[in-house]
C-alpha cells in the first residue's frame, strides 16, 4: 500500500517528466488552422444580400403597382400654380373630372327630360367638358376598370343648372363656364347641378383638391383664391431630418466555442417578448441628388435588448453529489447541468449613410426605397466596431408647408456577431422595426 | 521587427490585429508544447492532431478577450484543455465510467519502479493508454494541477468521482509499469 507521500513523490515525478512534455504537430497543421481561423461568413453574407435585393424588388414593383392604379387625378390644378409632391405625376387631363361611379348615386329629377349620361362611354382624357350643355361628367377611377363601373345619375332640368351657371358668374365674374381647364371650373359646375352633393361627398367620390387645401374649402373658390392657398414648397436640395425608430429583434445565436462547457437548450425572449425589442435614433442631412435619387447621412445611437437562458453541461447519469444533512440522513443528488439566464442592453453609435429612390406619388403620400450602411461599434457592454446593412420602403407627406413626416419600415442586417463575455453565446442581431422621421 | 524576436505580449497584440504572419509566428513559437498537451490528453495521435488544430483556431479567435496578455502561455494551455475536455464529453456523453468502489485497493506498491527510466514519449504512451476517464483525471490533476473541485466541475462529476477516478489511474499506471518490466520506483 503506497503512503500518501509516495503518492505524492510519484506524482510529482510524472509532473516533472510531462509539464513540459513537446510533441510535433503535422506539417499541415498551420495551414489547416489558419485555414479555419477566418469565419466562412462569404456564403452567408451573400445569402443576405440576395434576400435584401429581392425584397427591395418586391417592394418596387409592389409600389409602382399600386400607384399605378392609385395615380388618376393630378394632386391639384395646373393653373393654380402649386407643385405636385413627387416628380413622376402624371400628367394633368386639363379637363377630366374623377369622382366615383360607385357612389354616386343617381338623383331623381322632380321633373324635365332625364339624361342619363354614361359616364364611360366618355374617354376621360380626350374628353373635355367644355360646355354645360355637354351635360356629362367623366371621371377615370382606374385605367383598368373604369369603363365597367360607370354610373348614371339624372340631371336637373336645364333651366335649374342655367340659374345656377348665372348665379355663379354674377358671383365671380371671372368664372368662364366654357373654359374648365381648371379644376375650379369643373367643381363649380358640379356643385351647380348636383347641388345635394357635399363637399366631402364629392372627395369620397374620388374628387381630388389641391392636396393642402382644407378640406372643407368652398368648392367654387376662383382661381386667385387657389393661388392665394398656402403653397407647398418643392423638395429642396438639401434638408435636416430626425427619426425614431422602434424596432424589434431576430437573433442568430451561436455558443462559443472555447469554453470549457456544453450549451444546449438556448432559449430567446418569445416571439413578442418585451426582451427582444430597441430603438434606434438617427439625426442627419440629406441631399437630392437628382429628381429621383436622394443621399441622406447621419448620426446614428441605437440600442438593443438581448436575453436568453440556456443550460450548461451535460453531465453524465452516474454523477450524484452526496451530501451529510445530519448523522442519519444522507442527501443524493443528481448532477444535472446548469439553467443560466443572461440578459444584456447593447449601445451602438455609428454613422449611416442612405440611397434614397423615389418611387413617385399616391394619392397623399409619396413613396419611396432606401439601401444603405451603417458603420460605427458597440459602446457598451462591450466595445467592439460593427456595421449594420439596411433596407426600408418608406412613404412621406408634407405636414406644413416644409416640414414632411416619414413612415418607413426598416430591416437592419449586422455584420457582425456580438458577445459580452458574460454570456457564452455570440449573437448576430437582425431589427425590423418602424422609423417615424421628420424632415425639414 | 521580426516576429520571431517579438516578445509574447508584442507578438499576442500583433494577433489580435489578425496579422498572419504574428500568427505563424505565435503557432511556431508554442506549437510543441501544446501539442504535447494534446497528445497527454488524447487517446491516439490523430486525435491529438484533432485536438491541436480545434485548440489553436480556438486559440486564433478568442485571443482577443484574453484578459491577462502576460500570462499567455497558461491562457494558451487552458484553452486547450478546455479542448480537450470538450473532445471527451463529445465522445462520452452516452458512456457512463465511474464508479464509487474503492478504487485505491486496486493500487499496489509493490513494484514501485523508477520512472525516470522511460523517456518522456513513453510515458505520454502510457498515459494514453489509460481508460478515458482516468487520463483526464491523471492529467488534469497530476501534470495541470487543478484540484479534485474543479475537475469535477469541469467534467461533470462528482469529487468522490474525480478522486475515484485518480487512484484508479494511479493504480493502472503501476500496473503498466509491473508490465514493462520496471520492478522498483526509486524518487530522486
Amino acid at each position: 500500500m503506497n503512503t500518501p507521500e509516495d503518492e505524492q513523490a510519484w506524482d510529482d515525478l510524472f509532473r516533472q517528466r510531462l509539464e513540459n512534455y513537446e510533441a510535433e504537430p503535422a506539417a499541415d497543421a498551420l495551414s489547416r488552422i489558419l485555414a479555419g481561423t477566418p469565419k466562412p461568413t462569404r456564403m452567408n453574407r451573400g445569402r443576405v444580400a440576395g434576400r435584401v435585393a429581392v425584397a427591395l424588388l418586391l417592394l418596387v414593383g409592389a409600389s409602382w403597382w399600386i400607384l399605378d392604379r392609385w395615380t388618376t387625378l393630378p394632386e391639384k390644378p395646373t393653373a393654380a400654380g402649386i407643385s405636385p409632391v413627387g416628380a413622376t405625376r402624371k400628367p394633368a387631363a386639363p379637363s377630366t373630372m374623377a369622382t366615383s361611379p360607385k357612389t354616386l348615386s343617381p338623383i331623381p329629377s322632380p321633373a324635365g327630360p332625364e339624361q342619363s349620361v354614361a359616364v364611360g362611354t366618355i374617354a376621360p382624357r380626350q374628353k373635355t367638358v367644355t360646355e354645360p350643355a355637354q351635360k356629362t361628367f367623366s371621371y377615370r377611377p382606374s385605367e383598368t376598370s373604369w369603363q365597367t363601373q360607370a354610373a348614371t345619375y339624372q340631371r336637373p332640368t336645364p333651366t335649374t343648372y342655367y340659374e345656377n351657371v348665372q348665379a355663379a358668374r354674377s358671383a365671380y365674374p371671372g368664372w368662364d363656364d366654357t373654359s374648365s381647364t381648371d379644376m375650379v371650373s369643373v367643381l363649380t359646375e358640379v356643385a351647380s347641378i348636383a347641388e345635394p352633393m357635399q363637399v366631402n361627398r364629392l372627395q369620397h367620390l374620388g374628387l381630388r383638391w389641391p392636396q393642402f387645401a382644407s378640406p372643407t374649402l368652398p368648392i367654387n373658390l376662383q382661381q386667385s383664391d387657389i393661388d392665394a392657398l398656402p403653397s407647398v414648397s418643392r423638395r429642396r436640395q438639401s434638408s435636416l431630418y430626425a427619426s425614431v425608430m422602434a424596432l424589434y429583434s431576430y437573433r442568430r445565436i451561436s455558443p462559443n466555442t472555447n469554453d470549457e462547457v456544453y450549451i444546449r437548450q438556448i432559449q430567446s425572449g418569445r416571439t413578442f417578448s418585451s426582451d427582444r425589442i430597441g430603438s434606434r435614433i438617427q439625426i442627419g442631412k440629406e441631399w437630392r441628388l437628382t429628381q429621383r435619387l436622394g443621399l441622406r447621412t447621419g448620426l446614428t445611437y441605437g440600442q438593443l435588448r438581448t436575453s436568453m437562458r440556456y443550460r450548461l453541461q451535460t453531465l453524465f447519469t452516474d454523477s450524484t453529489q452526496v451530501n451529510w444533512v445530519n448523522d442519519q440522513t444522507v442527501r443524493i443528488t443528481p448532477m444535472t447541468d446548469r439553467p443560466l439566464s443572461v440578459a444584456s442592453r447593447y449601445h451602438f453609435v455609428g454613422l449611416n449613410t442612405d440611397l434614397i429612390v423615389s418611387l413617385g406619388n399616391g394619392r397623399l403620400w409619396s413613396h419611396y426605397v432606401t439601401a444603405g450602411v451603417t458603420v460605427g461599434g458597440y459602446v457598451a457592454p462591450v466595445r467592439r466596431q460593427s456595421a449594420f446593412l439596411q433596407a426600408s420602403y418608406g412613404i412621406e407627406r408634407p405636414l406644413t408647408s416644409d416640414l414632411w413626416l416619414r413612415i418607413e419600415p426598416s430591416v437592419q442586417y449586422s455584420l457582425n456577431a456580438i458577445s459580452d463575455r458574460r454570456n457564452l453565446c455570440k449573437i448576430r442581431p437582425y431589427t425590423y422595426g418602424l422609423s417615424i422621421s421628420f424632415r425639414k | 521587427m521580426a516576429y520571431s524576436t517579438m516578445t509574447d505580449l508584442d507578438l499576442l497584440r500583433a494577433c489580435q490585429r489578425n496579422d498572419p504572419r504574428a500568427q505563424t509566428a505565435l503557432y511556431h513559437r508554442f506549437r510543441g508544447r501544446l501539442m504535447g498537451l494534446c497528445r497527454r490528453y488524447a487517446r491516439s495521435r490523430p486525435e491529438a492532431e484533432d485536438m491541436f488544430q480545434e485548440g489553436f483556431i480556438r486559440i486564433f479567435q478568442q485571443l482577443h478577450t484574453i484578459e491577462q496578455p502576460d500570462r499567455l502561455l497558461p491562457w494558451m494551455k487552458r484553452v486547450m484543455v478546455n479542448t480537450a475536455i470538450n473532445i471527451y464529453h463529445k465522445n462520452h456523453r452516452l458512456q457512463a465510467e465511474t464508479d464509487y468502489e474503492a478504487a485505491q485497493d486496486i493500487g499496489t506498491d509493490d513494484h514501485l519502479e523508477t520512472l525516470a527510466r522511460l523517456s518522456a514519449d513513453e510515458l505520454v504512451v502510457l498515459v494514453q493508454d489509460l481508460p478515458d476517464g482516468y487520463r483526464m483525471v491523471f492529467n488534469l490533476h497530476v501534470v495541470d494541477g487543478f484540484n479534485h473541485p474543479e475537475i469535477a466541475q469541469m467534467l461533470g462529476i462528482s469529487e468522490g468521482t474525480s478522486k475515484s477516478q485518480l487512484a484508479r489511474a494511479r493504480a493502472a499506471l503501476k500496473e503498466k509499469l509491473k508490465k514493462l518490466g520496471i520492478v522498483r520506483y526509486e524518487h530522486s
